[in-house]
């Protein structure tokens, strides 16, 4: 059964018309379909507030050499930094303000059927993204053992490469620090 | 080889993103990622694992 997830995003009055013409069947999912509610973008700003930090803390700790205590230490940040998250998470529970809570979406884009799958597209989502784990942990445990590297890269040695330029690093590092953010909260 | 290995590495994700878009698509037929890992991590001991090995993800490429 479809659930909405609150708060989702919904559409200003002046352009209610236009979001409700792609609206064909509520039930339906829709990609990529963003509406402003008044009432949310307060949230919208300090989700953009988030991003921006995100972005530079990404940017400044991507900027030091692996293998340094200045690496290290804007790492363990991270780390503290989510841990920390966890701890209030559980302490408060459902007193916890809305962002830090387990299972509640800020922004909602795409489909307006939120919340757990039924439990058969469940069960399939769990055989399917359990094969696919096992096949890239294969896949990498096989050219892990095998040698020279050039010839057989593991996708650490691939992405490895990406590291060498600061933006790309950068942006490797926030992705990583928003892949925690998003784990946290499911 | 180095090909052949680049282009299953591109194929692994290529499927990886499908998955997910077809889920997004029909969350009736394959639940998202994302659901699959909220039902995943609703035991301590799991979301402890999960969580343990994202930071193990990000000491092993920006720190080791």
């Amino acid at each position: 059964m479809a659930q909405v997830s609150g708060p989702c995003l919904e559409v200003f009055p002046l352009e209610a018309n236009k979001a409700e013409r792609r609206l064909v069947n509520r039930d339906r999912p829709s990609f990529m379909l963003v509406r402003l509610r008044a009432s949310d973008t307060a949230g919208m700003y300090k989700t953009a507030a988030l991003v921006v930090v995100v972005a530079c803390y990404a940017w400044v700790a991507s900027g030091v050499r692996t293998f340094t205590a200045p690496a290290a230490t804007f790492t363990g940040i991270a780390l503290f930094a989510l841990v920390a998250l966890l701890f209030f998470q559980a302490r408060l529970g459902d007193r916890a303000p809305a962002f830090l809570r387990r299972g509640h979406r800020v922004v909602s884009l795409g489909s307006r059927r939120t919340g757990l799958a039924s439990a058969q597209s469940a069960r399939r989502g769990a055989l399917a993204w359990g094969a696919a784990f096992f096949a890239i942990v294969g896949f990498e445990l096989v050219n892990f053992f095998q040698l020279p590297r050039q010839v057989h890269p593991t996708l650490s040695s691939l992405i490895n490469g990406f590291t060498q330029d600061h933006w790309s690093k950068a942006l490797l590092y926030a992705g990583w620090l928003v892949l925690g953010a998003y784990l946290s909260r499911r | 080889m180095r090909d052949v290995t680049i282009a299953i590495w591109a194929f692994l994700l290529a499927s990886v993103l499908i998955a997910e878009s077809f889920a997004v698509a029909k969350p009736s037929s394959l639940a998202t990622f994302g659901d699959t890992c909220s039902r995943l991590m609703r035991p301590v001991s799991a979301r402890a694992v999960v969580l343990l090995g994202w930071a193990w993800l990000g000491w092993h490429f920006f720190v080791r």
